[in-house]
């Protein structure tokens, strides 16, 4: 921490004073958030029901105020006019205007102004030149440029054989991707301005605004940023397979010797190498970058988002479960308790044979008695672990009963304790005894 | 290396899988940012249907504009100007409505006293003095004390300096601790 930042004040929630207290019961209470889920599926549908040329054709919320303004400065005068002159006289024409009355073919379009394509599902070929191509999208094709293009579930696919192609592409939305495959790479784009040429030995690629993925045969081979270039040099023959990343000179037990050495720096960078790759290795590189940084620099946020980085690129893994629990035992730790609390809940609802359950009954019960003050709700948790064998039943047999007690059910509370010292070895042994005796006096 | 490049690595990659459209990670981008987002707008006022409306407004925005996103500013700082965004829109919203209550004659503003001092109205009266308190003092007020944001990051939010938000973070708190009616930190000590 440096001086800067140590010279501001204490937050006044960590103080004992009223306010701290009441800024306190105020946070807890305001960190439940509504149904995380159901809120993703309506973002969908509103962006999916909004999709390209409506909403990307649609003016700016400015325009539509500047527009509102100019129509209610022309009004007023008119009504004003009205009243002055009284009723509406017959020489009033009844007939549409002549601008209404003319030919749709008449009216002035801005897309008029350049060549438009309309592109299906069967590959068309691109004009040189400048094209509308839909949806805000407008492609400047060289004149040496071949290209063909078609529009698949939202998505546009150009195949560039030859020559430059500049897309200028509006931002998208979630499925409405903008591919374009040139000397057997493909270009993703999802809003923003690039040029991709596509020579006899030379493939480049210069990004103006947003960023574009590089990618082939599936596989992730770079991202371009703004006023970034990518090239590369075609092979004259045969193409050679595509070597990715991983397999230059880091393996498994490559990692592992840097295990031994305690070199964590390195061995950060090793399973980062591996975790480019595909498959099982790269999961479990994945897997073990995001335990070093938990264990190794004890980078809790950085760990936590390597967990969630390997479910979401691995999710039906082999390692996903240990994901799923690792990013449960991090979300407390780093104070985001209502996340715990939801991502629990899709843990126990996914997996409900899961020999984990009444670790994680446990956590949700230490959440709702230490964070929440809510010790209903915690003596529920803990009473779905009870039966557990080792620390884990032990500790949730020893919370229930203080949960028991906490809500006034002073003779289950009494049972609670009394059961817990029947068996022997207990950890809380000491402490059940104290209360057990309170009671008795 | 530092543990905070790796960090802004791995979120760097999933904006990135973001922006070609893998459907995965927005999902993972929304479940990680959602509640940090709604919380932020509670406890900014935004309350009730208007708090999904706005929630949802500000995952618009995200997934409409993550592509142009630069990485200049972290991805929270970025949230929490939206947010702030959505916030003001509902502020003037909600004035646009009350007014037009008041010109119809069904005053909508009056709102229950709460004399009683219990755990239970806590809240409530938290939540009355932040929704009395000046905006710009409240900004800063909730990012700093609930959401934990720092000093430095909070001028990053909110385009100005840092000895503006130190100043206005010192007047807000005297206003909370006025409008909360517990007088000032460190005086009045909780039983």
């Amino acid at each position: 921490m440096n001086k800067e930042e140590a010279s501001w004040p204490a937050p006044m929630k960590s103080e004992p004073s009223v306010a701290g207290s009441a800024l306190r019961q105020y946070a807890q209470g305001t960190a439940e958030t509504p149904n995380e889920a159901a809120a993703y599926g309506r973002a969908l549908a509103r962006l999916t029901r909004q999709a390209m040329p409506a909403t990307l054709d649609r003016p700016s919320t400015r325009s539509r105020w500047l527009a509102a303004m100019g129509a209610t400065a022309l009004a007023v005068p008119a009504l004003l006019w009205l009243l002055w002159r009284g009723a509406p006289q017959s020489k009033i024409p009844t007939d549409p205007s002549p601008v209404a009355s003319a030919p749709a073919s008449a009216i002035p379009q801005a897309t008029q102004l350049e060549p438009s394509v309309q592109l299906g599902m069967v590959s068309t070929q691109l004009p040189t030149g400048r094209v509308n191509l839909g949806g805000g999208i407008t492609a400047v094709l060289s004149v040496e440029a071949s290209a063909t293009g078609r529009f698949q579930e939202g998505t546009l696919d150009i195949t560039l054989a030859s020559g430059s192609i500049e897309l200028h592409v509006p931002p998208r939305g979630i499925g409405q991707a903008v591919l374009v495959t040139a000397g057997g790479h493909r270009f993703t784009v999802v809003g923003t301005v690039l040029t991709v040429s596509h020579g006899p030995r030379r493939l480049d690629l210069a990004v103006s605004e947003g960023l574009v993925a590089v990618s082939k045969e599936g596989g992730h081979l770079a991202t371009v940023a703004a006023g970034e270039t990518w090239s590369l040099v075609l092979p004259s023959s045969t193409p050679r397979p595509f070597a990715p990343r991983v397999s230059r000179g880091t393996s498994a037990k490559d990692c592992r010797r840097f295990a031994a050495d305690k070199q964590v720096q390195e061995r950060l960078l090793c399973y980062r190498e591996q975790a480019r790759g595909r498959g099982p290795d790269a999961e479990r590189a994945q897997y073990e970058l995001a335990r070093l940084l938990r264990d190794g620099p004890g980078d809790l946020t950085a760990a936590l988002a390597a967990f969630e980085l390997q479910r979401s690129r691995f999710p039906r893994g082999d390692l996903r479960i240990e994901a799923d629990r690792a990013i449960i035992e991090l979300l407390p730790r780093l104070g985001r308790h209502a996340e715990a609390l939801a991502e629990t809940q899709m843990f126990l609802d996914e997996h409900p044979d899961a020999e984990y359950r009444a670790e994680i009954r446990l956590i949700r019960g230490d959440i709702y008695r230490a964070i929440y003050r809510d010790p209903m709700s915690a003596e529920r948790e803990y009473d779905e672990g009870v039966e557990a064998d080792g620390r884990t039943g032990d500790d949730s047999r020893f919370l229930r009963a203080l949960c028991l007690e906490a809500l006034g059910r002073m003779d289950e509370a009494f049972l609670a304790y009394k059961e817990y010292l029947t068996q022997a070895g207990t950890a809380h042994a000491r402490e059940a005894k104290r209360r057990m005796e309170h009671f008795a006096r | 290396m530092t543990s905070q490049t790796c960090e802004i690595g791995v979120v760097r990659q999933l904006f990135d899988r973001c922006v070609t459209g893998d459907e995965q990670a927005w999902r993972d981008l929304h479940r990680t940012y959602y509640p940090v987002a709604c919380r932020f707008l509670t406890r900014m006022g935004v309350g009730g249907a208007d708090l999904e409306d706005a929630c949802q407004e500000v995952f618009v925005q995200v997934f409409r504009y993550l592509a142009r996103f630069q990485h200049r500013s972290d991805f929270q700082t970025w949230l929490y100007k939206l947010c702030l965004s959505q916030s003001s829109r509902v502020r003037r919203r909600r004035r646009l409505h009350q007014a037009m209550a008041w010109l119809v004659g069904r005053d909508s503003s009056a709102s229950t006293s709460c004399q009683d001092w219990s755990e239970a109205m806590t809240g409530e009266r938290v939540g009355q003095a932040l929704d009395r308190m000046k905006p710009l003092h409240r900004q800063v007020f909730v990012l700093f004390e609930l959401e934990g944001v720092g000093g430095e990051e909070i001028a990053r939010v909110l385009d100005c300096p840092a000895t503006t938000v130190r100043r206005r973070l010192h007047y807000a708190r005297l206003e909370f601790e006025q409008l909360l009616g517990a007088g000032p930190a460190g005086k009045r000590r909780s039983p």
